[in-house]
C-alpha cells in the first residue's frame, strides 16, 4: 500500500508540474476524466438500465453497489488506519498535558511518536483523494445521464459509445418509484440527511478534548443537514447514490465496529450511573472516525483516520502493539465477544 | 514543520473542499441556445439572459461598429415574467433555475412574434411594438426545448410532458376539439405544419403524423426509428427527411409513413438539426461535426460531393442555412469557440469561414445575402456576407438597456 500512496504522490506531482508550466490544460484533464471514468461509468449505466428493464434508478442503485465493492479494500483500509491512529491518542493527551504550554515540543514529540508508530497524520488525506475522482465520476455520470437540461442531452452525444445496445437508451428513463429522478424529493432528501446521521453517529468515538467534541457535534449534524439540502435541490438521482452508499458504509461500518457511538447503553450501566464507551473502541478517541466511503466518506470518516505505514511495512515501534492490537480488536472483537458469550451459555 | 492544530484542522478543510467540488462538478443546468429569425428588415432575436430583442437592420447598419448599444427608433426588448427558483448551487434539477432560458428561435406570423420560454409558457408579443398579445402565456405543463410551429389561427408545440399541444393564436388558449397529443417521452423538436398535417418527432424515438384539426394520428402507426428525435423533419416532394439520435437519417413517405430508401443513411454521431434540400439533395449536419450531402432519391452520399461529407471542426446542432449557391453551417469547438463556414453547394467545397469566440448552438438564420448567428457565450448576434464570409456587425445583446 505505501508503493500505491508512493505512486498516487508521483502522479500527483507530475501532473502539478504539467499543469505548472503549461504541457496540460484544465481541457485535457478534463478530457482524460472524460475517457478514463467518466465515459466508462456513463456507459456502463446506460447499458446496465437496458438490462434492468430500462430502469436508470436501478442501474443508479447497482452501480453504486459495485463501486463500494470495488473500493471496499481501501475503505476497510482507512477504517483499521483511523483505529489505529486512535490507539495513540491516550499517549497524545498524555503529551498534552505534559507539554501543555510548549506547542513547539508538543508538535515535535506529536510527530516523534507519530513516527515511532509508522502512522503519518496527513496519510489518510492521500487514498480519500484517490477516491474523489471516482466518485466525482459517478455523480457526473448520473448528472448527465439523466439529461436534465438540453445541454446534458446534448453532452450525452460527445460521451456514449457508438453502440446500438446503448445508443437506444437514449433519453434515460427517469422515472423509479415515486421519484423522478431528474427533480429534488423531499423523503429522500430526509433519508439521505437520515443515513448520514446514523453513518456519523455511528463513526463518532467519545473524546475527552473538549475542542474535539464540539467538532464532533458539529460534524455530527451539519453534515446530514448540508446534504438533505443538498439533495432537496439536487436530482433525486443523485439521493439515491448518496443514500446507497450510506446504507453500504453503515453496513460496513457495523461489520468493522458494530453500532458505535449509535449503541444504546445497556440497563445495568445505566443503573450504575455510566456510560461505558462501546468496549472495542480505544479511549481517548478524536471526534470522528470509521465509517467508509461514499457521502459518509467525504463527510467524516477517513479525514481524521491516519495512515499506518506500519501495518504494511512491518516496522516496529513503541507504538506498534498498541496499534496491532487495537486492529484486531477492531477487526475480530465483536465476533470474538459474541463466542465468549456463546460458550459461557452452553 | 508538523503542526498539531494544522492536523485537527486538515480535516474540516478537506470536506470543504470535496463538498465545493462535488457540488461544482455537476453543474450544468439549462442556459439555452436561442435563435434569430429574420423578417424583412427586421430581425427578433432570443438572448441569453431571456428577452427578445427587435432590431432594425437600417439602425444597426448605420452602428457598425456598435457604439451606440441604445435602442433606436423602432427596437424594443421584451422580457417575460419568470419565476427566479435557483438554489445556492443553481444547479441540478431542472425547476430550479432562473425559468427564462430560450431554446427554440422566434417564429413571426399574423403580426406577432411567438416564442417558447424553458418554463413551459408560449407568449405572444406585438411585432411592432413589444407588448404581450395574450392576456396570459399559454401554459404547456412542461419545458419547451423546440420552437414554435404556425398554421393559419393555430400554434403548435411540443413540450418535455410528452405532448403536442395545439393553441388558438388570437386569444392564446388551447385549442377547441384538438386534445394535447400525448407521445411516450419528452417533446424537444420544433413541430412540421403541411397540408393540414403537424409531423414531429419525439425521445420515444418515433416521428408522428396527426391532423392539424382533430390531433388524431394519420399513419397506422408512428415511424419508429432506433433513437430520441430531436430534429425537425423537412418535407419534399411527399417525402419526410430527417435524423436521428441513433445516428441515422431517414426519409418516409408523407402520407404514409412507410420508408423510401431501403436502408437509412448512417453517420458517426447523432442527427440533431434541420436538414435542408436542394437540386434533389438533402443537406444534413450531424454531432459527428461532418456536413452530409445526400443524394434524394437513394439516400446515398451525393456524387457531387465526390461521395465525402465535409468535415468541420466541432459538432453540428445549430440547422444550416442557404445563401446563394452557398450552404451556412455553424460548427461549435467548446463554449469559447464556434466555426461558421459557407460551403459550395455543387462540389462541397469551402469558400469561407470565420472563427468566433463563442459557442453557437442555435439554427443559422438567413436572409438578403446575409447570414445571422447567435453567439451563447458573448450574448451576440453577428452577422456576416453571405457570399464572402466578412463580418457586417455585431450587436451584443447583453449591453443594451
Amino acid at each position: 500500500m505505501p508503493k500505491a500512496r508512493t505512486i498516487f504522490i508521483l502522479l500527483s506531482v507530475v501532473l502539478v508540474f504539467l499543469i505548472a508550466t503549461g504541457v496540460v490544460g484544465m481541457t485535457e484533464i478534463v478530457a482524460i476524466f472524460d475517457l478514463v471514468l467518466l465515459r466508462p461509468m456513463l456507459n456502463f449505466l446506460t447499458l446496465l438500465s437496458g438490462y434492468l428493464w430500462g430502469s436508470f434508478g436501478l442501474a443508479i442503485v447497482i452501480l453504486t453497489v459495485i463501486i463500494r465493492l470495488v473500493t471496499l479494500p481501501l475503505t476497510q483500509r482507512q477504517m483499521h488506519s483511523t483505529r489505529a491512529m486512535q490507539a495513540l491518542q491516550p499517549k497524545i493527551a498524555e503529551l498534552r498535558k505534559k507539554y501543555a504550554k510548549d506547542t513547539k515540543r508538543l508538535n515535535e514529540e506529536t510527530m516523534k511518536l507519530y513516527k515511532e508508530a509508522g502512522l503519518n497524520p496527513y496519510g489518510c488525506v492521500f487514498p480519500m483523494l484517490g477516491q474523489l475522482p471516482i466518485w466525482i465520476g459517478l455523480y457526473q455520470a448520473v448528472i448527465q445521464g439523466l439529461g436534465i437540461a438540453p445541454e446534458n442531452l446534448l453532452g450525452l452525444s460527445k460521451q456514449l459509445y457508438s453502440w446500438a445496445p446503448i445508443q437506444e437508451q437514449v433519453p434515460l428513463n427517469h422515472h423509479f418509484l415515486w421519484l423522478d429522478l431528474g427533480s429534488g424529493d423531499i423523503f429522500m432528501a430526509i433519508l439521505v440527511a437520515a443515513s448520514m446521521w446514523i453513518l456519523q453517529k455511528m463513526s463518532t468515538q467519545p473524546s475527552a478534548d473538549p475542542t474535539q467534541q464540539s467538532m464532533s457535534r458539529i460534524m455530527l449534524w451539519m453534515m446530514p443537514l448540508m446534504f438533505g439540502f443538498l439533495a432537496l435541490s439536487f436530482p433525486s438521482g443523485l439521493s439515491l447514490y448518496w443514500v446507497f452508499t450510506n446504507f453500504m458504509s453503515i453496513a460496513i461500518a457495523y461489520r468493522t465496529s458494530g453500532w458505535g457511538s449509535l449503541r444504546v447503553p445497556s440497563l445495568s450501566s445505566l443503573r450504575a450511573g455510566r456510560i461505558l464507551p462501546p468496549a472495542d473502541i480505544p479511549q481517548g478517541g478524536t471526534g470522528t472516525s470509521g465509517g467508509g466511503g461514499g457521502v459518509g466518506d467525504i463527510g467524516v470518516p477517513q479525514l481524521e483516520g491516519v495512515e499506518a505505514d506500519s501495518a504494511a511495512s512491518g516496522k516496529k515501534g513503541t507504538a506498534r502493539a498498541d496499534v496491532s492490537s487495537s486492529r484486531k480488536k477492531v477487526r475480530y472483537g465483536k465476533h470474538r465477544d459474541k463466542r465468549k458469550l456463546r460458550r459461557r451459555s452452553r | 514543520m508538523f503542526d498539531i492544530k494544522r492536523a485537527t484542522l486538515t480535516k474540516p478543510a478537506v470536506i470543504a473542499i470535496l463538498l465545493v467540488t462535488l457540488a461544482l462538478s455537476g453543474c450544468i443546468g439549462p442556459v439555452g441556445w436561442p435563435g434569430v429569425v429574420v423578417d424583412g428588415d427586421t430581425v427578433f432575436v432570443g438572448s441569453m439572459d431571456g428577452r427578445v430583442v427587435r432590431l432594425e437592420l437600417s439602425a444597426r447598419l448605420e452602428d457598425k461598429d456598435g457604439d451606440t448599444l441604445s435602442k433606436a427608433d423602432g427596437e424594443w426588448v421584451w422580457e417575460p415574467q419568470v419565476e427566479e427558483t435557483g438554489s445556492i448551487f443553481n444547479c441540478g434539477a431542472s425547476g430550479r433555475f432562473r425559468s427564462g432560458q430560450l431554446y427554440g428561435p422566434p417564429v413571426v406570423g399574423n403580426d406577432t412574434v411567438y416564442i417558447g420560454l424553458q418554463s413551459g409558457n408560449v407568449y405572444a408579443i406585438d411585432a411592432e411594438y413589444g407588448d404581450d398579445v395574450w392576456e396570459e402565456p399559454f401554459d404547456t405543463g412542461g419545458t419547451i426545448t423546440g420552437g414554435v410551429a404556425i398554421a393559419d389561427d393555430t400554434l403548435f408545440v411540443g413540450s418535455s410532458d410528452g405532448k403536442l399541444y395545439a393553441v388558438d393564436v388570437s386569444s392564446g388558449r388551447a385549442k377547441q376539439g384538438f386534445e394535447p397529443y400525448p407521445t411516450g417521452d419528452k417533446i424537444v423538436s420544433t413541430p412540421l405544419v403541411q397540408d393540414g398535417v403537424v409531423y414531429f418527432g419525439s425521445l420515444d424515438h418515433k416521428l408522428y403524423a396527426i391532423d392539424a384539426a382533430t390531433g388524431e394520428l394519420k399513419w397506422d402507426k408512428p415511424f419508429k426509428t432506433g433513437g430520441g428525435i430531436g430534429s425537425t423533419p423537412l418535407i419534399v416532394d411527399n417525402v419526410l427527411y430527417f435524423g436521428s439520435f441513433d445516428s441515422k437519417f431517414y426519409a418516409v413517405y408523407a402520407d404514409t409513413g412507410e420508408p423510401k430508401w431501403e436502408q437509412p443513411f448512417e453517420a458517426g454521431n447523432w442527427f440533431w438539426s434541420e436538414a435542408l434540400y436542394h437540386n434533389g439533395i438533402i443537406y444534413a449536419c450531424s454531432l459527428d461535426h461532418n456536413v452530409y450531402a445526400i443524394d434524394a432519391e437513394s439516400g446515398e452520399l451525393s456524387s457531387e460531393w465526390h461521395t465525402n461529407p465535409f468535415p468541420t471542426v466541432g459538432k453540428i446542432r445549430s440547422s444550416p442555412a442557404i445563401v446563394g449557391n452557398l450552404l451556412i453551417v455553424a460548427s461549435e469547438v467548446d463554449k469559447e469557440k464556434a466555426m461558421v463556414y459557407g460551403i459550395d453547394l455543387e462540389n462541397g467545397e469551402e469558400k469561407w469561414q470565420q472563427e468566433l469566440k463563442s459557442s453557437i448552438l442555435a439554427p443559422v438564420s438567413a436572409g438578403g445575402g446575409k447570414v445571422y448567428v447567435n453567439g451563447r457565450l458573448d450574448n451576440t448576434v453577428y452577422v456576416f456576407d453571405g457570399e464572402t464570409g466578412d463580418p457586417e456587425w455585431s450587436f451584443s445583446l447583453s449591453d443594451i438597456e
